[in-house]
């Protein structure tokens, strides 16, 4: 494979207007990031389907809030697209390892950047997270297998 | 009617589009969008995105229009099937018959980039990533960029994580499995000898606060052309400018 680079004409303007950096940090600001407390799963395997789903909702809009520099309580689940809420590749995969991370499972990052809300992920979080027989779950635990479906 | 400009054998079209102050959004002229595009638009929390959104599309339909000869609403979209898993999420592409026009769009806080050519091609535009979302995120690549990341000074991370994503995520473009196929499944660094044969990699200035890319498929393009897209090409009547545009002699 090739690598080529391209030069830009000195007279072109490329930089943008700051409000499309609103979702950044004040420049200096050093305010540490928000921490986000990730349920337990062998808590959330063990509570009903609703509280695995409410407590799931609690640490997915905390997660969308860290990256998306938003209050979590201000984010529709419901009605947006991961993209329209400002999830893109790179917070998108952000947010993956996040997840995996805190909640010991494979999520597929293509389908968590197509997911038609949030809520939608959070759904299918539940479902490989709970005691339940699901078709994500056996192969959502880490290292046994294709990777799941998260949304 | 003017002969449909239909792109160079060989060559790589690379557009550039800036997105408007959001004072000056209110001249963008969202009539060549479909109901579709315009809903999108609508749906954005953050104002910002959805201007980005309509200035990457409404660009991108007169960008078209003007290869193919064609008003921007006549523009109709598919997606080819995904070489994964032959579901139809592969490449977007035009419906019309005629020579082959790929075509590839990305746009991210503020900054659109379209490429044209006449073979496979994929593009991505990110803004300059974030120190603590490049922690999180390069044990997500492949096993050898992480390493040459991790060899870097940790001020110089952003950036070159930066860069290479945006490779990465052309190159899944170009390939048409977007990020179906995992991030951590081929190499996109800086090392030639390891990067997936048969393509041709470019990147692609973006101003201050964006990293740029572009994937093509096969040997290095004949000509590449990289323009920025005027302002009043968005706005009522801006077609004209952006038909003559494509019409510039190539410049190797």
């Amino acid at each position: 494979m090739t690598l080529l680079a391209i030069p830009v004409p000195a007279d072109w303007d490329l930089d943008l207007a700051d409000d499309y950096d609103d979702d950044l940090p004040p420049a200096g600001a050093t305010a540490p990031e928000q921490d986000v407390v990730a349920p337990d799963p062998e808590d959330l395997a063990a509570v009903g389907r609703g509280e695995r789903t409410a407590l799931l909702d609690a640490y997915v809009r905390g997660e969308l809030g860290r990256v998306l520099h938003v209050a979590p309580g201000s984010i529709d689940v419901a009605g947006r697209t991961m993209n329209s809420l400002g999830v893109g590749s790179i917070n998108g995969l952000e947010l993956q390892a996040r997840m995996e991370a805190a909640l010991g499972i494979v999520i597929d990052l293509q389908r968590l950047l197509r997911a038609n809300s949030a809520a939608e992920l959070i759904d299918c979080l539940a479902g490989q997270l709970g005691p339940e027989d699901s078709p994500h779950k056996s192969a959502a635990r880490r290292g046994t297998g294709t990777p799941a479906a998260a949304a | 009617m003017t002969a449909p400009a239909v792109v160079e054998a060989g060559a790589l079209d690379l557009w550039l589009i800036r997105s408007p102050a959001p004072a000056d959004a209110g001249l963008l002229d969202l009539t060549d969008l479909d109901e579709a595009e315009r809903k999108r638009a609508a749906s954005f929390i953050r104002p910002s995105d959805g201007i980005t959104y309509t200035s990457a599309h409404i660009a991108l339909r007169r960008i078209l229009g003007a290869y193919l000869d064609i008003p921007p609403p006549e523009v109709a979209f598919l997606r080819e099937p995904c070489p994964g898993c032959g579901k139809p999420h592969g490449r977007p592409a035009v419906t019309l018959p005629g020579p082959p026009l790929h075509f590839s769009l990305s746009h991210s806080h503020g900054m659109a980039l379209v490429g044209i050519a006449d073979r496979p091609v994929g593009v991505d535009v990110e803004r300059h990533p974030r120190a603590g979302t490049v922690g999180v995120c390069t044990p997500s690549l492949h096993p050898g960029e992480q390493a040459e990341l991790d060899a870097l000074p940790e001020e110089e991370r952003p950036a070159a994580f930066g860069q290479l994503w945006t490779r990465k995520e052309a190159f899944l473009k170009g390939l048409g499995t977007g990020l179906s196929r995992g991030p951590s499944v081929d190499y996109l660094g800086p090392d030639p000898g390891r990067r997936p044969q048969g393509w041709t990699l470019l990147d692609i200035p973006c101003g201050p606060r964006h990293h740029g890319a572009a994937a093509l498929a096969g040997g290095a393009p004949a000509t590449t052309r990289l323009r920025l897209l005027p302002a009043a090409a968005l706005h009522h009547g801006g077609t004209a400018g952006v038909r003559a545009g494509t019409r510039e002699p190539a410049a190797a």
